[in-house]
């Protein structure tokens, strides 16, 4: 038997040291600190739509899932790039079908060989998207909150509904496709006509919309179906090779587009190039000043400051405007009623600019 | 406390000149004071940045260890009942926070979903390490992965930190029962490489 002694034995934990050094501390602070505003933000947003979306799933997987047919992958951001980005979570069903459930109530099923994945929230939304495969969401009433469900460029936002979406990615000459099949309730589905203008489809209770996704907005095509017994899986389309095919929008257009809706007054324009920018490129060099721009539109022209604030700590993550974002930030507190943190920016505002040029008017702000 | 000290990183000075105690940093960021969250960052970083590292030497999940750690703490410090004894409750998380870490990489590995590396002993053990030491710090590191997790993360907390049993078992959440069965199976292991010169 071996003996095992009770005091404390020599560490050789100074043989092994890893290679850190001030700069590499400073970096790792900052990473820290704005993984954890971003926590805070996600943290709201699920108390009030859903609970811990990745929780819920690891618990779901290690009970339901054969694991041999199985991959769950945890995303991260890089450790080495200076954003707010969150961390999300891919989820994939192998062979067989698996229920999760949402701390509200909230059912997800998926169908065998679907891939889910949570995505950055903007606002409130609570958002998937659908990579691949058929999921069937049930979900709880919540009139606050929407429930967001992207496929392709489609995207379906429910309260209290139940329906299914399918997507099919595109794969060689056929292009993404996405269909939409509600059994209660209403969904929206936003796309796109052929003429690259905005659409809204209102899909009620017995109702399918199919269409395509993955498209160019000038490229739209939306055929809705309203037979309650049409057969939900996606169909196979009509190709027309003679189109040249679709690429995806860069976020340098995306963010031209914005600007240039701004500039024309189209606001909620602008806001949708922004939001969409900020969650396909949440690395990209335009995210800072966009989510500043975003920002500036929820509060000012919508008057909606809450909406603001996660914006405004991507756009102080990514030091664009800081000095402005602060004291913005600051502001949608106080009008959102957050008097605590309202204090808190107000105190962080002080100190990184003790003379600032919003001191004075940011005075009473939280009192 | 002065803005000017704190926006310069300088801690407010207590009669000793040793600085705030960690229940003085706890309960002023618990009060979302944000210099003291840093300051209790600045003044644990090393430590947690160490014992990451030899946890889980040369991976390239340490530093998310280490943020996650950091993270969890900082966002849990309400349920942190003896505000004194941070340093040895942030020992704790790291140590079962890299015990996830590891389950789920075993897992990933196991289904074929990541490749298993070999760790760098050049690069992990120092080299002005003695000859004896280097060579049980070697064959314990070559040998931890073959072990189950939680034996390999008592015979790290045991022959490389260095600590008592009592205290790796708090660290672990574990029994001293359990700690004491665990290093066992691991120290069997070890005394039979080492027996055969180190080599696997």
């Amino acid at each position: 038997m071996i003996r095992l002694d009770e005091c404390k034995r020599e560490s050789r934990a100074r043989f092994i040291e890893p290679p850190s050094g001030e700069v590499d501390l400073a970096r790792q602070w900052w990473a820290i600190e704005t993984r954890r505003r971003g926590r805070r933000v996600l943290h709201r947003r699920w108390a009030v739509g859903g609970g811990l979306v990745a929780a819920t799933v690891a618990m779901v997987l290690m009970v339901a899932v054969p694991p041999t047919n199985t991959s769950v992958t945890d995303g991260q951001r890089p450790a080495d790039i200076p954003e707010s980005e969150m961390r999300s979570t891919l989820i994939e069903s192998g062979g067989a079908s698996f229920a999760m459930y949402l701390v509200d109530g909230s059912r997800i099923e998926l169908e065998p060989r679907t891939r889910l994945e949570t995505e950055d929230s903007v606002g409130r939304d609570v958002v998937f998207s659908l990579h691949r495969g058929r999921a069937m969401f049930d979900v709880a009433v919540d009139v606050d909150r929407h429930f967001v469900v992207l496929a392709g460029t489609v995207r379906v936002s429910v309260s209290g509904t139940r329906f299914s979406v399918a997507y099919e990615p595109a794969r060689g000459e056929s292009r993404a496709q996405a269909a939409v099949h509600v059994e209660r309730g209403v969904v929206q589905v936003d796309t796109r006509s052929s003429s690259g203008e905005p659409e809204v489809h209102r899909v009620g209770a017995g109702q399918s919309w199919v269409g395509i996704a993955d498209i160019d907005p000038s490229d739209a095509v939306a055929v809705e179906v309203e037979d309650p017994h049409v057969d939900s899986q996606v169909p196979s389309m009509h190709d027309d090779t003679s189109r040249p095919r679709p690429s995806r929008q860069t976020a340098s257009e995306l963010f031209e587009e914005a600007r240039t809706a701004r500039h024309e007054g189209r606001d909620a324009d602008a806001a949708r190039k922004y939001e969409l920018l900020l969650r396909r490129f949440p690395r990209d060099g335009h995210v800072g000043l966009s989510a500043f721009e975003l920002a500036r539109i929820r509060m000012d022209v919508f008057d909606d400051a809450r909406s603001a604030i996660e914006p405004l700590e991507r756009a102080i993550a990514a030091r664009v405007f800081r000095e402005d974002a602060m004291a913005r930030l600051v502001r949608a507190y106080h009008e959102s009623g957050q008097a605590a943190r309202c204090r808190a920016a107000r105190e962080h505002y002080l100190e990184s600019y003790p003379n600032g040029l919003h001191r004075d008017a940011l005075a009473t702000c939280g009192e | 406390m002065d803005n000017e000290r704190k926006k310069r990183g300088v801690l407010p000075r207590t009669q000793s000149g040793a600085g705030p105690s960690d229940a003085a940093l706890v309960v002023a960021a618990r009060a979302g004071e944000e210099w003291a969250q840093e300051a209790l960052y600045r003044r644990y970083a090393r430590m947690v940045n160490g014992l990451a590292w030899r946890l889980m030497p040369g991976d390239a999940e340490v530093e998310d260890l280490v943020q996650d750690t950091f993270i969890q703490a900082l966002d849990s410090l309400h349920r942190l009942s003896e505000p004194a004894a941070f340093g040895s409750w942030l020992g704790a998380i790291v140590v079962r926070t890299a015990h996830k870490r590891l389950r789920r990489k075993r897992l990933m590995t196991r289904l074929g979903l990541s490749r298993s590396e070999p760790i760098d002993f050049e690069s992990v053990v120092s080299a002005w390490a003695p000859p004896d030491v280097a060579l049980e710090l070697r064959t314990i590191y070559q040998l931890v992965d073959a072990l189950p997790i939680e034996a390999r993360i008592a015979l790290l907390l045991r022959r490389v930190e260095g600590l008592p049993l009592g205290e790796i078992a708090e660290r672990m959440g574990l029994s001293l029962a359990t700690v004491k069965r665990r290093l066992e199976i691991a120290e069997a292991a070890l005394k039979e490489r080492l027996s055969q010169g180190g080599t696997s």
